[in-house]
C-alpha cells in the first residue's frame, strides 16, 4: 500500500552555471558583424553575465547597438530631457510592445516633466535621478531599477521597455508587455457541455491569471523560473502551499534548474525533461487546456507546470486512471458521469483489442466463433485477396494516413477528406474486395473508439502498440492477445511519474482512490484530495448535512397571503 | 532493478518457451475454410464401411442477392466413402478445394441401416475429434442420410440450420426428443438407460413448375438432371429407439411425449381433449410447465416404478359452445387431461417394453436405489424391464382461459 519516497530524484543542482563559451559555427549569424577592436567574449550571451551598466550612456548604447540593438526590431530612442539635464534613451523590441503606453506614459511623461522644469512654474523635478524619475514622472504600473547589463536585454526581450539615463549606472525596467495575442477562446482539443468555455492561451501572464481566477487563494503559489540558455523562457511552477507536497515542488525546481538547452520551445519539452522516464510509449504526466481542470487538480495536491508560449499545462504527478477523467465528469451527476466513464474505458478497450480480437478469432481459432457468425464472417471475406492481417494493415495505415492528413489540412477541407476517406476507404474498397465490410466496420469503431479520451496522448499509444499486437494476435492467438498484454502491464508496473506509481489507485490503493477513477461517487463522497501525490491536507471537504427539511411551499404561500391580507 | 546477463538470459528463455511451446501455432484463413454444416453417416458400399455426407456452407452465397449474395444454393453436399469416418473424411480434401472445418458443424445425421447395425465404432471418431463440439443434434433418419442432407429447406439457406433451429424448438409440441451428442454417448454407455434420438424424414416440396425452372435456375440439391425434378424437404417425425447402439425401433409422436413426460423434459405442447358435457367437440389445453419424478420401490418383495407427473395447463381453444369456465366443467377438463398424459405414458411404457428398451432410465433409478438389487438385475434389465410393473399416477391442473370465457359460437 505504501509507496516510498522517490528515488530516482536527481542529483542536487548547486547553482545554475553557465554554459562554457563555445566558438560561434557558420549557422549562428545572429550577432551582427563585428569590429576587429571587439573581443570573442560578447559572442555568446552566457559571457555578459555579470557586466554592469555603464554610467555614461553613449558608452551603454554602444554597447547595446553592437549587441541586441543590432537586430532591425530593436528600437533605441535617445532624448534629451532638458536644456541642461542629462540625456536619456529608451530600448525597446518593436511588436513586444505597446508603444502606445511608450509614447504617451514614458516618453510623453518625460516631456511633461521637462516643460515644468523649464517654465519654472513648479519646482521642476530633478530629471538627473532615477528614483526622482520613477516616483514622479513615470505613469507605469510594472517598474523595476536594475544595474545588470544582461538584466537590460533579458527585460528588453520580453517586451518590457528600459529608460537608460545618462550618468547613472542604474536603469529602470517599465513593464510595457503589448504584443498581439489570442484572445481566451474555447479550449480545441477539450470541449465541454457544461463546463466553462475558456482556455489557455500562449501567454503566460494570462494563462496565470486564468488559474488564479479559478483558485482566489493566497496559498496558491506562482513560480516563475527562466529556462534556456541561449534563449531564456518563463517557465511557471503553480502549487497550493499547505497541499501540495513540497517535495513535489522541489523536484521540479531542481530538474528544471538542471535543463541546459538552448531554447524550450514547447510545454513538451518541459514535460520531458520533468518526468522520470522516457523509455516508455505512455504519457506520464496529463497536459490540459484548460485552467478549470489545471486548478481542479491543483487542489488536489498536484503541481502545475506552465509554459510561456504555450497553451497546455503540465501536471505532475499523473497516474494512468487520470487520463480517464475529464472536466466534464464534474458538471454533471454522478449516475451519468459514472456511465460516461465506464462507455470512455470501453472505448480505449476497443481501441487497443477489438481488430487483434478479430484477427485472432478468425485467423487463430475460427473454432470458437458461432457458426452464424462465423458463415458471415467467411461470406464477407470471399473473394478478398489478402489474409486478413494485411487487410487489417491495410485498413490501420490507411486510417492513419487519413488521421494525418485531417490534421494538417485547413478546417475547410476536413469535410472533403472526409468525403474521399470514407468513399474510397469504406465503400469503394469493399466493393473492389479489397478489403472485407466488417473488417471497415472493426477499424471505423477502433478509429472513433480512440478519439473519446480528453487527453489524446493515451489513445495515441494505444494506437502505436496495436501493429504489434496484431502480428502476435495472427501468429499466436489469443494466447499471444494476452502474453502481450501481461508484458504491457509489467511495462506500466515498472513506471513512475515524480515517484508515484503509474498504475497508482489500482494498485496500490489509497483510501477514496476507487471513488474517482473508474466510477465517480457523489460529490459529497469525494472527500479526499488525490492521495498518491501526498498532500499535507488529505481532506477537502466535510461531510455535508443539510441544515433543514424544505418547508412546504404552498404553506409558506398561504402565510404570506395572510400577512398581506393582514397588512391592508 | 539490475538483472545480470544470467538471469537476463534465463527470462529470456524462458519467455521464448512460453511463446513456443504451448502448440496453439497454427495459423488458418477463415476465408479459406469450408465450414460443414451437417455432416450424414450411412452404410458404405463394399469394399468401404462408411459413407460420409458432407452438407458445406459456401459463405459468398448466404447472404441475400441483394447484399452481395448468388442465388444459387449456399450448401454444397459431398458424398465420401472410406474404411473409417476419418479415413473417409480425409479422402473429401480430394475434392475439396478448402480444407473442411468441423467445429462449426449443426447435427450429424444417421442413417437407419446403419443405425440397425450398430453406430458406436462410427461415434467414435465423432466423439474424439477435437474439431467437433460435443453440442452438435443426434438425429437418425428413416432411410439413408445423404438424401436428408441433399434436402432444402424453403426458410433457410443452410438447410443444416432449419434442422437445428427445429430441433431447438422441438418444444413446442414435445413430440420430438432434442438430444445433443454429449447426451447421446453418455445414455450409451450408462447402465440402464438406452438411448434415443429425434427421427427426420424427408418429404417432397410440392412442385409446380415454375419460371424458375424453366430458366434453369437450379436450386435443387436432389435428383440432379431431369426437367421437373422433385425437390425435398424434411421435418422432424418420431423418435429412434436404441438398445445398446443398435437401433431397435420407432416411437410415435404421442408415445415420444410420453417418454419425455417420464423424463420430466415436456417443456410445452398441446393436449386434445374431449369436450366435457353434452356438446361435442374437441378443446386444446397447452401445458405450461410439467414435472416427472421416477421412483422404483419394493412392494412384497416386487420391483415397481411409481412414475409421477405433475402439470399445469391453460385451456387455448374449444370447439364445443358450452361454457367451460365452471368449475365442474374445469374439474372435469383436468380429469381428462390427466387421463390423456397417463394414457400416452402407458403407450410409451407399452411400446418401449416391446422393443425391450428402457429409454426412460428405470434402471438407473433402480441402480441409484437399490444398488444390492441391481447387481442381480443389471445383466438381464432388458428382460426385467419387459416385465416390469409401472405405476402411472398423474396431477393435472387448468389455470387459465386466455381472452374470452365464452366460447365463439353463434347465438
Amino acid at each position: 500500500m505504501r509507496w516510498k519516497k522517490p528515488k530516482s530524484l536527481p542529483e542536487p543542482i548547486k547553482t545554475v552555471t553557465p554554459r562554457p563559451a563555445r566558438p560561434l559555427l557558420p549557422g549562428d549569424s545572429v550577432w551582427p558583424e563585428k569590429s576587429s577592436s571587439e573581443t570573442s567574449e560578447e559572442l555568446t550571451p552566457s559571457s555578459r553575465f555579470g557586466q554592469e551598466i555603464p554610467a555614461k550612456l553613449d558608452e551603454a548604447v554602444r554597447r547595446l547597438k553592437s549587441g541586441i540593438a543590432a537586430s532591425s526590431d530593436v528600437i533605441v530612442r535617445e532624448l534629451v530631457l532638458s536644456d541642461e539635464g542629462p540625456r536619456a534613451a529608451v530600448v525597446f523590441v518593436d511588436g513586444l510592445v505597446d508603444k502606445k503606453r511608450i509614447d504617451e506614459y514614458i516618453i510623453g511623461a518625460l516631456r511633461q516633466a521637462d516643460r515644468y522644469g523649464l517654465s519654472g512654474a513648479k519646482p521642476g523635478v530633478d530629471l538627473s535621478s532615477v528614483t526622482a524619475i520613477l516616483e514622479r514622472v513615470l505613469s507605469v504600473s510594472e517598474t523595476k531599477e536594475i544595474n545588470q547589463f544582461s538584466e537590460v536585454e533579458a527585460g528588453v526581450l520580453t517586451g518590457d521597455t528600459v529608460l537608460l539615463l545618462d550618468g547613472s549606472s542604474t536603469a529602470l525596467d517599465l513593464g510595457t508587455k503589448g504584443w498581439d495575442k489570442r484572445s481566451v477562446s474555447e479550449p480545441q482539443t477539450e470541449r465541454t457541455i457544461r463546463g466553462p468555455r475558456e482556455g489557455f492561451v500562449e501567454t503566460l501572464s494570462t494563462n496565470v491569471a486564468l488559474v488564479r481566477r479559478e483558485i482566489a487563494s493566497p496559498d496558491l503559489r506562482v513560480e516563475y523560473i527562466k529556462v534556456g540558455v541561449r534563449a531564456k523562457r518563463t517557465v511557471a511552477l503553480m502549487y497550493m502551499k499547505g497541499i501540495t507536497n513540497p517535495a513535489i515542488v522541489e523536484t521540479a525546481r531542481k530538474r528544471l534548474a538542471a535543463i541546459d538547452v538552448d531554447a524550450i520551445l514547447s510545454d513538451y519539452a518541459v514535460e520531458y525533461y520533468l518526468q522520470d522516464h522516457f523509455l516508455t510509449p505512455f504519457p506520464l504526466a496529463r497536459s490540459t487546456e484548460r485552467p478549470d481542470f489545471t486548478a481542479r487538480e491543483v487542489l488536489n495536491g498536484k503541481l502545475a507546470i506552465l509554459t510561456d508560449g504555450s497553451p497546455f499545462s503540465v501536471l505532475f504527478p499523473t497516474v494512468l486512471t487520470d487520463f480517464f477523467r475529464t472536466t466534464d465528469d464534474y458538471t454533471g451527476s454522478y449516475t451519468v458521469v459514472t456511465l460516461t466513464r465506464f462507455v470512455r474505458l470501453l472505448a480505449n478497450f476497443i481501441t487497443f483489442f477489438l481488430a487483434p480480437g478479430y484477427i485472432a478469432l478468425i485467423d487463430v481459432h475460427p473454432d470458437l466463433l458461432p457458426t452464424d457468425l462465423a458463415v458471415s464472417i467467411a461470406g464477407s471475406r470471399e473473394g478478398v485477396p489478402f489474409p486478413a492481417i494485411i487487410e487489417v494493415f491495410l485498413m490501420v495505415i490507411a486510417f492513419e494516413i487519413l488521421r494525418e492528413g485531417t490534421v494538417r489540412l485547413p478546417g475547410m477541407m476536413g469535410q472533403t477528406i472526409g468525403i474521399v476517406g470514407g468513399l474510397v476507404i469504406g465503400q469503394a474498397a469493399v466493393q473492389a474486395k479489397i478489403v472485407s465490410d466488417i473488417m471497415v466496420i472493426i477499424i471505423a469503431l477502433t478509429a472513433i473508439a480512440s478519439f473519446t479520451n480528453a487527453d489524446y496522448q493515451i489513445a495515441a499509444t494505444w494506437r502505436l502498440l496495436l501493429p504489434f499486437l496484431l502480428v502476435v494476435a495472427a501468429l499466436f492467438g489469443i494466447y499471444g492477445i494476452a502474453l502481450f498484454a501481461l508484458l504491457i502491464i509489467a511495462h506500466i508496473t515498472s513506471l513512475t511519474s515524480f515517484g508515484v506509481p503509474y498504475t497508482a489507485t489500482v494498485s496500490p490503493v489509497y483510501p477514496g482512490g476507487y471513488l474517482d477513477n473508474f466510477i465517480q461517487a457523489p460529490l459529497g463522497m469525494l472527500r479526499t484530495r488525490l492521495l498518491f501525490t501526498r498532500p499535507l491536507d488529505k481532506k477537502k471537504q466535510k461531510p455535508y448535512r443539510q441544515p433543514m427539511e424544505h418547508p412546504d411551499l404552498a404553506a409558506a404561500q398561504k402565510r404570506a397571503e395572510r400577512r398581506r391580507g393582514d397588512g391592508q | 532493478m539490475t538483472l545480470t546477463s544470467r538471469t537476463a538470459r534465463l527470462a529470456a528463455l524462458i519467455l521464448l518457451l512460453l511463446v513456443f511451446t504451448f502448440g496453439c501455432w497454427n495459423r488458418v484463413e477463415l476465408s479459406r475454410l469450408g465450414l460443414l454444416a451437417a455432416v450424414g453417416l450411412d452404410k458404405g458400399q463394399p469394399p468401404d464401411a462408411v459413407r460420409l455426407t458432407l452438407q458445406l456452407i459456401r459463405a459468398g452465397e448466404v447472404k441475400p442477392p441483394a447484399m452481395g449474395g448468388g442465388s444459387s444454393p449456399a450448401v454444397w453436399i459431398l458424398s465420401v466413402g472410406g474404411s473409417t469416418v476419418f479415413d473417409a473424411a480425409r479422402r473429401a480434401a480430394l475434392q475439396s478445394s478448402r480444407e473442411i472445418r468441423w467445429s462449426q458443424a449443426y447435427t450429424v445425421v444417421i442413417g437407419e441401416e446403419m443405425a440397425r447395425d450398430g453406430i458406436a465404432p462410427f461415434l467414435d471418431f465423432i466423439n474424439r475429434y477435437r474439431e467437433l463440439r460435443d453440442l452438435i443434434w443426434v438425429l437418425v433418419t428413416k432411410g439413408e442420410a445423404e438424401p436428408v442432407l441433399k434436402a432444402e429447406h424453403e426458410l433457410e439457406k443452410i438447410p443444416a440450420k432449419a434442422m437445428d433451429s427445429m430441433v431447438k424448438a422441438s418444444y413446442a409440441t414435445s413430440f420430438v426428443p432434442a438430444v445433443r451428442l454429449h447426451d447421446f454417448c453418455l445414455a450409451l454407455s450408462a447402465e440402464g438407460q438406452e438411448p434415443f434420438a429425434p427421427g427426420i424424414e424427408v418429404i417432397p416440396l410440392e412442385e409446380t413448375p415454375s419460371a424458375e425452372d424453366t430458366e434453369g435456375g437450379d436450386r435443387s440439391g436432389v435428383g440432379s438432371g431431369g426437367q421437373g425434378k422433385q425437390r425435398f424437404t424434411f421435418r422432424l417425425r418420431d423418435t429412434a429407439v436404441f438398445l445398446g447402439d443398435r437401433m431397435v425401433g420407432w416411437m410415435d409422436d404421442r408415445e415420444t411425449r410420453g417418454l419425455l413426460w417420464v423424463r420430466g423434459e415436456v417443456k410445452n405442447g398441446i393436449i386434445v381433449v374431449r369436450s366435457p358435457g353434452s356438446e361435442a367437440g374437441d378443446v386444446s389445453l397447452e401445458i405450461i410447465r410439467a414435472h416427472g419424478k421416477v421412483t422404483p420401490q419394493l412392494k412384497e418383495g416386487r420391483l415397481v416404478v411409481r412414475v409421477e407427473i405433475t402439470e399445469e395447463g391453460n385451456l387455448e381453444e374449444q370447439l364445443s359452445s358450452g361454457d367451460l369456465t365452471k368449475p365442474e366443467m374445469f374439474s372435469q377438463l383436468e380429469a381428462a387431461q390427466s387421463q390423456a398424459i397417463a394414457a400416452e405414458i402407458q403407450a410409451s411404457v407399452d411400446k418401449a417394453k416391446e422393443l425391450g428398451a428402457d429409454v426412460f432410465g428405470f434402471g438407473a433409478a433402480v441402480h441409484r436405489r437399490y444398488p444390492q438389487l441391481w447387481k442381480e438385475l443389471g445383466t438381464r434389465w432388458s428382460d426385467e424391464f419387459r416385465a416390469l410393473p409401472v405405476e402411472v399416477s398423474v396431477k393435472a391442473k387448468l389455470s387459465r382461459f386466455g381472452l374470452t370465457t365464452t366460447a365463439t359460437w353463434p347465438r
